[in-house]
């Protein structure tokens, strides 16, 4: 017998079709796509990581400079270039300066750019005291460049309002006795304005802390050795 | 026939030589740009930065002279160009934040209370936990009468905001402890972490935006942040290349 032949073929027989496999195939297109685009996007998360980890250092990229409005050449270019240099060279603080250091709490006396003395000093804490006129105090050191004023022996200091609130006291009038106090300062101060004093201190545990409230204290024999070298008119630089 | 292919060769290579480094006109032009930038900053009584890419280092100036420096440990560049003019910051964000101790003016003649700063609350909290047995632990733990916003509490890691869209990434860390390969894995997925974030941070990743990271020694880190005052002018230098 036959085997393909079983007689007569039903109705509803159907010859076996090819599968469709087209919707499948588009499937496993757009999946494959998908995750494709997902690794990607990982890897390049992965190797910006990768880079920052442990690639070295990468090559810098400026903006170049737009090209000048009048025409200039070469050697004027140049020219210009060696005037401003030496301009800036020539601003450098020459002669006798003080340098202090807020973070560190170090103050250097320098001649030009060259340290002759290192100190170790306290600097402002950083606190704020609320102001009952609304406002507030912020016990910071300056910052910048500023320049001794005055020297002063034997100081005496004229409390301020903030010294009265802090202590929760009235503020006494401006001229009152009670502002004055003798032997908080040391022996000598400088005054670099707006109330800011290098001076000396009774706190001298204190000293390479941040506690004072914007004044830069100083001990004894550095404070005795910068009044004898610094002079008036001298620039302090506050970083 | 090989020595016109190496001439071939020779010549290609020249003019991308040539194409890819800029004229030396372009590059007086660019310091010339700079130093302009720096002798405007270098004029006023107050300091300012310069990132000094040519040196991979951060130097904080005034009047020219260079009063500090922070060397870069590692250097990255995303987005556009960096541009070479006095740029001043608009804003530091940072992770931890370093806050000001607020005094409270004491009650008549009573004893000056201070409030320690939140750093110095955590360490005491921490401190409070410590088993009492445990023979490191202080035996009289107390607030401290006196607090203050010290270069300690400072922040290792930080952005820093730039006009025309310019961000700066200071990142430090400390050196591994061990060198094992969980200690390394460790790492690297803290820095993916970081670097997503920093990705999350710009929505424009690779738009028109630069974002340039600055790994530093967590001390230099500190320092640096210290230093930066607010509306601190920065001037970013490199030679075009």
């Amino acid at each position: 017998m036959d085997p393909e032949n079983f007689g007569p073929r039903p109705d509803n027989f159907r010859e076996p079709q090819p599968e469709d496999k087209s919707g499948r195939l588009r499937m496993a297109f757009w999946v494959s796509a998908g995750l494709l685009a997902l690794a990607a996007f990982g890897a390049a998360g992965l190797w910006s990581a990768y880079r920052w980890t442990y690639a070295g250092i990468e090559t810098v990229r400026v903006k170049l400079p737009a090209p000048p409005e009048k025409k200039i050449t070469q050697a004027k270019l140049d020219e210009a270039n060696k005037k401003l240099s030496d301009k800036l060279a020539a601003m450098e603080p020459k002669g006798v300066n003080v340098v202090v250091d807020t973070a560190a709490n170090r103050l250097y006396l320098r001649d030009g750019v060259r340290v002759q003395r290192e100190a170790v000093v306290s600097c402002g804490s950083g606190n704020i005291l609320p102001n009952p006129n609304g406002k507030e105090w912020v016990f910071d050191s300056p910052r910048g460049e500023r320049e001794v004023l005055k020297k002063i022996k034997n100081p005496v200091w004229a409390k301020p309002d903030w010294a009265f609130v802090e202590e929760g006291k009235p503020i006494p009038p401006r001229n009152d006795p009670d502002r004055i106090e003798t032997g908080v300062l040391g022996d000598y101060a400088f005054s670099l304005g707006n109330g800011f004093l290098l001076h000396g201190t009774l706190y001298k545990r204190m000293l390479g802390r941040n506690v004072t409230h914007g004044c830069v204290r100083i001990g004894d024999e550095d404070l005795e050795h910068l009044f004898q070298t610094v002079p008036v008119g001298t620039k302090v630089y506050f970083y | 026939m090989p020595a016109i292919k190496a001439l071939a060769l020779a010549l290609l290579l020249l003019t991308g030589v040539a194409l890819a480094a800029p004229d030396p006109f372009t590059a007086s032009l660019a310091k010339n740009r700079f130093l302009e930038a720096e002798y405007s900053q270098a004029s006023k009584n107050r300091f300012y930065v310069v990132v000094d890419l040519d040196r991979m280092e951060i130097q904080l100036k005034a009047r020219g002279s260079i009063f500090r420096t922070w060397p870069i440990l590692n250097y990255q560049q995303i987005g556009g160009d960096l541009p070479v003019e006095v740029m001043a910051l608009q804003k530091r964000t940072y992770a931890s934040e370093a806050l000001r101790v607020r005094i409270k003016p004491a009650d008549g003649d009573k004893e000056e209370v201070l409030e320690p700063s939140p750093v110095k609350k955590m360490k005491l909290a921490e401190l409070a936990k410590t088993k009492p047995d445990d023979p490191s632990a202080p035996q009289n733990v107390t607030a401290p009468k006196w607090d203050a916003m010290e270069l300690k509490d400072m922040p290792t890691d930080y952005f820093l905001t730039f006009p025309n869209d310019l961000m700066v990434n200071v990142d430090s860390e400390e050196p591994p402890k061990d060198d094992s390969l969980s200690a390394k894995w460790d790492k690297f997925v803290e820095r993916f972490k970081h670097t997503y974030d920093i990705y999350k941070k710009r929505k424009e990743p690779t738009g028109k935006g630069t974002t340039v990271n600055l790994k530093l020694k967590p001390d230099d880190a500190k320092a640096f942040y210290w230093a930066l005052g607010d509306s601190m002018n920065v001037i970013f230098w490199a030679a075009p290349k």
